[in-house]
């Protein structure tokens, strides 16, 4: 029996107890650092400088610019992005008009154009700074066909049912209860895309997409957003995807993949063949890369970083159950700073390279 | 609107992953520090280790003696204390043939014996080192209307008199003499000065002013040792628990922080921060070395915030 289950069991609930105090903000300041060998960071708790009328939204995915401008995508839809300056200072919202559902990871290219997942309606848009519409991947509402049952709860799934809002036919907003283990319904690979999770682009302008909750497979697009291949399949063979959560590219265009619930990073070439597999902790939920390493967040509060060239773990840093590391998204800037959303009200945490 | 009404109105359900990987143990040493004024600390996870089967029982309480060593309250009928020693090992349990319900907050006494309020049972413990039950305050099972107990949270000893936070079920604190003979309460439900609700823990510091926990009122009130108010430190985050090493009072608060207060009530660091989950705690306790040992009601145990 897992920890969580035996900690369930004997107390029959999780303990969440909380202030109803407005104040959230210290009195006085607290430093807090996190180090493992040369890997030193500050937190910043409540990086962003929000208005206070966007404050509070789930942070699904965030993205960080050539300029280190970060950018966060929000479950809401008058603001679906939200573009901060580099010390947090609130800058402007986009996507506003265009007719998102639920934004899930976010990438902005070279060309400071954004890409990111819808994974409700099954698309991936492709927007500019000003959130005008370019081009979008994907049938609108339309889901390939992978066998995938959102409803579908394993007999083994012990888990709580979370809350989960889809889009049906006619295009409504439906809330359902759904487990974690709906992915297990998945029976074979499917064509782009069945609720993808995030798209990032190589220097030449062909595209990956990790795809999805609802399917099992990478895909790389070229510059002129023909599919060239796609790879995957359901299970935990080699290759093989429980809930391909997201990815990147490094500088020897592999593509590291994150397997969520296979608790694993998969590395793969552009042919799709298998280079690695490392094995991490709990959820393994983005991976952000830069230069000689690629920084995974794990969904139980640690971040793992990894060695490039030779895919060995090199460092942690936070526990398990480290609460304050806890994050859905992380992307970094280009002196190394970490950015962590949260899905929850934590929003977005930065952990500043020292 | 608070933050977090509102975040639970803009999104119905409150995102809340939790591992369920036998992975827990990290492959490399790493180090989280937190630094707030003079005040700097190592954080430790997990201090005590606790063996698979006691591993996730709720601890409510931490105390520590004059040794240093540790003694917990577990919601484990089994063993519902626990002793640990300076290094975090555990070195036993004890109370398991003892009439508990659910213990809640522990003290230890100069002399060694050890106090420990059971919330369920609407009464108070007095136990000697061994475990030997010594004294029962208030009637085990029978809940007081509003003299002690209701749901007790805990007992502090002390020169002047046994002092009592009382309760979840009552808005009292209650002063004992040695004997366990009730000398005066004070106390009312309520949010004006001198009203608790829930009173969750009492200090007596070195001034002998009560330092008490008015946890869902969401500040500190300070009394004389006969209940005139002195001052209200106001705009906590559920303030749980109160420790002082004698120079500063320490409080702790559920949502994720400590403040540290002179003896002037002014205000000289604070750990953490809102949300600051690593920190969020039910309990702690301090040693003569300035370390703090917080009981965290979850999957942390006790965590110790080592002094630097």
């Amino acid at each position: 029996m897992s920890r969580k289950d035996v900690f369930k069991e004997r107390n029959g609930y999780p303990v969440d107890l909380y202030s109803k105090t407005e104040r959230y903000k210290n009195h006085m300041p607290c430093e807090e650092i996190y180090s493992c060998g040369e890997f030193r960071y500050r937190l910043t708790a409540d990086w962003a400088k929000w208005p206070e009328e966007l404050w509070g939204y789930m942070v699904s995915g965030i993205a960080v610019d050539k300029e280190d401008n970060v950018y966060a995508a929000m479950r809401c839809k008058q603001a679906p992005i939200l573009k901060f300056d580099k010390d947090g200072n609130f800058i402007k919202s986009i996507g506003s008009e265009l007719n998102f559902s639920r934004p899930h990871g976010i990438y902005v290219a070279q060309d400071d154009t954004i890409w990111f997942t819808d994974d409700a309606v099954s698309v991936i848009w492709h927007i500019d700074q000003e959130g005008k519409l370019l081009d979008m991947l994907g049938n609108y509402g339309e889901p390939s066909d992978t066998g995938y049952d959102f409803l579908y709860v394993d007999p083994s799934d012990k888990t709580e049912p979370t809350t989960f809002c889809y889009v049906n036919e006619k295009g409504e907003n439906v809330m359902a209860q759904v487990k974690n283990s709906a992915y297990l319904s998945i029976k074979r690979m499917g064509e782009p895309f069945n609720k993808p999770t995030k798209l990032v682009t190589l220097p030449d302008g062909r595209m990956a997409v990790s795809d999805g909750y609802g399917n099992v497979a990478v895909h790389i697009f070229g510059a002129d957003k023909k599919l060239i291949r796609s790879w995957g399949g359901p299970g935990k063979e080699p290759g093989h995807f429980s809930i391909p959560h997201a990815l990147g590219v490094d500088r020897n265009l592999h593509v590291w993949v994150c397997d969520r619930e296979n608790e694993r990073i998969q590395v793969f070439d552009l042919e799709g063949a298998v280079l690695s597999i490392m094995h991490c902790g709990f959820m393994p939920f983005d991976v952000w890369i830069q230069e000689d390493y690629a920084y995974v967040i794990e969904g139980d509060g640690r971040i793992s970083i990894f060695e490039v060239e030779t895919y060995r773990m090199v460092a942690q840093l936070g526990h398990w159950q480290c609460s304050d590391l806890i994050a859905h998204a992380m992307a970094g800037n280009s002196r190394g700073d970490l950015f962590l959303a949260d899905l929850g009200v934590k929003s977005i945490y930065k952990l500043e390279r020292i | 609107m608070v933050r977090r009404y509102k975040y639970f109105e803009r999104n119905v359900v409150p995102a809340l992953l939790y591992t369920l990987s036998e992975d827990y143990e990290n492959q490399f040493e790493n180090e989280i520090t937190y630094a707030s004024g003079e005040f700097r600390y190592r954080y430790h996870p997990e201090w005590v280790k606790l063996p698979d089967e006691l591993w996730g029982n709720v601890i409510r309480g931490v105390a520590c003696d004059s040794e240093g060593c540790l003694y917990f309250t577990m919601r484990c009928k089994e063993a519902p204390i626990g002793k640990a020693d300076q290094e975090g090992r555990l070195i036993g349990t004890f109370g398991r043939e003892l009439p508990f319900e659910r213990l809640h907050g522990i003290s230890v006494a100069e002399d060694g014996t050890i106090w420990v309020a059971d919330d369920m049972n609407h009464a108070v413990f007095q136990l000697d080192p061994d475990g030997k039950l010594l004294k029962t305050i208030g009637h085990p099972g029978v809940p007081a209307d509003t003299l002690p107990f209701n749901k007790p949270t805990k007992l502090v000893p002390h020169s002047c008199g046994l002092f009592a936070s009382d309760g979840y079920g009552n808005s009292s604190v209650h002063v004992f003499d040695r004997d366990g003979n009730l000398l005066r309460s004070w106390g009312a439900p309520g949010e004006k000065a001198g009203e608790f609700d829930a009173v969750h823990s009492v200090l007596i510091d070195e001034k002998k002013r009560v330092w008490v926990c008015d946890r869902n009122n969401d500040r500190v009130q300070i009394f004389s040792m006969d209940g005139q108010i002195l001052k209200i430190l106001e705009d906590l985050w559920n303030p749980v628990d109160v420790w002082s090493d004698g120079v500063y009072v320490y409080v702790l608060q559920n949502e994720g922080c400590i403040s540290i207060y002179d003896m002037d009530y002014r205000l000289a660091a604070e750990l953490g921060h809102w949300q600051c989950g690593n920190l969020t705690a039910h309990s702690f306790t301090g040693d003569d070395k300035g370390n703090l040992y917080l009981a965290d009601c979850g999957v942390k145990g006790i965590i110790k915030l080592e002094k630097l």
